[in-house]
């Protein structure tokens, strides 16, 4: 299909799949800026929606302390696909809990069997609320890789016209 | 309460703390987070988007009642039937 020459098609084919590393890389940057970059207005506004409820969800749930590069790096990578959002967060985590700006920091035992005790942030979340936060940060991040390969690769001509709902 | 005891959600920042509710109320969280995933991806996969509503609705139904299925189906293998098999 990729060897047929322009003027052999006709006019139900899809259209020639093109990259656009500008919407793939904007997709990242702020969800949904991807598709919104593309002309895909009513898709992006969409997962624009609905990538902040599941960023906003995470952090309603489990505070900023759903981000957590040190603690929890392999959520991190994950979540990491939601973009800048995700490093702002990890920094405000690092600015404001554990340097103890709000809250205290608590000595406890080291889990890594070291003698001396570890300090953490008595503001931090533990157990369901965090567990839940970093879920549905990280599914947001999955979710987003997902969504900058549509808006890169996208058949884009083939779809707007469907796919620009009002 | 959702919002849990009074004490502790004098003290809470939201979006900064975590929700104090979600010791208790864990498993209602993942209604949000069925309709979160179900508005992305059906806002992707979709060729057209005139019934993007009803499929987010529908998606977000599967999901409830998928992890509901997998829920007793794992509490009735832990709680049912394991204890019935022959101890060694």
């Amino acid at each position: 299909m990729s060897g047929t020459p322009q003027s052999l098609r006709s006019d139900d084919r899809p259209a020639p799949r093109e990259i656009r590393p500008l919407a793939l890389a904007l997709a990242w940057i702020w969800p949904g800026l991807g598709h919104l970059s593309v002309g895909e207005r009513a898709r992006g506004v969409r997962i624009m929606a609905g990538l902040l409820l599941l960023i906003a969800g995470g952090l309603f749930i489990g505070g900023i302390d759903s981000v957590d590069r040190r603690e929890d790096r392999l959520w991190f990578y994950a979540q990491l696909g939601c973009g800048p959002i995700v490093l702002g967060v990890d920094a405000l985590n690092v600015a404001l809990l554990k340097s103890a700006r709000i809250g205290r920091l608590l000595p406890v035992p080291d889990p890594s069997g070291g003698s001396a005790p570890r300090l953490v942030s008595d503001r931090r979340g533990l157990a369901h609320p965090n567990e839940f936060g970093t879920l549905f940060i990280a599914l947001a991040g999955l979710m987003n890789v997902a969504v900058m390969l549509d808006a890169g690769f996208r058949r884009h001509a083939a779809v707007t016209a469907a796919g620009s709902a009002p | 309460m959702i919002f849990a005891a009074p004490a502790a959600t004098l003290s809470w920042t939201p979006f900064v703390d975590p929700w104090p509710g979600a010791h208790d109320w864990w498993w209602i969280t993942v209604i949000p987070l069925a309709v979160g995933i179900a508005m992305v991806y059906k806002a992707y996969r979709l060729p057209g988007l005139e019934r993007y509503w009803r499929s987010v609705a529908t998606m977000s139904m599967q999901i409830v009642l998928a992890m509901i299925a997998f829920a007793t189906a794992l509490a009735l293998l832990a709680l049912w039937i394991v204890p019935r098999l022959p101890a060694e």
